[in-house]
């Protein structure tokens, strides 16, 4: 089951191509922030 | 796909105050190349190795071993403003989430 409105979103750190990281943190108090998890890339659709 | 829908209204979101990340489990050259093929214009993240920030979210499935499509919106405090999951309607992902990032404070 997915996270529930109203749950903390969990903090995360991730790398993009470039190596530069990128923090949900970097974002508090000033951006809402969109995640969409996708499945592969070379998967259809 | 819905990175694609993601794309189109990428000015959207930036007018709106929001971020959009997409997170992906691949590892660090396939997405590298999927990014430039799709022209993406926004940041792609990946959760490779670990799948850490999959599983904190509550979208891993261990069979097959993929996240689901789900796409979070969060609000500035860090709360869960929105969850939009659809296997098969990618266009939703992107429609949904920029009307919740409108009506968030």
């Amino acid at each position: 089951m997915p996270l529930k409105v109203g749950d903390p979103a969990p903090d995360f750190t991730l790398r993009d191509a470039n190596r530069n990281t990128v923090s949900l943190a970097d974002f508090k108090g000033h951006k809402n922030v969109v995640l969409a998890f996708y499945i592969l890339a070379f998967t259809p659709g | 796909m819905e990175l694609k829908c993601f794309r189109d209204v990428i000015s959207d979101f930036e007018e709106a105050g929001a971020q959009v990340l997409g997170v992906s489990v691949d590892p660090f050259p396939t997405q590298g190349a999927f990014a430039k093929e799709l022209a993406v214009n926004f940041p792609l993240v990946s959760d490779w190795p670990a799948y850490k920030t999959a599983k904190d979210y509550a979208v891993w499935r261990a069979s097959p071993p993929l996240p689901a499509r789900v796409t979070y919106v969060i609000d500035k405090e860090g709360i869960i403003g929105g969850v939009i999951e659809s296997e098969t309607d990618m266009e939703v992902h992107s429609r949904e989430a920029l009307q919740i990032v409108k009506e968030l404070p």
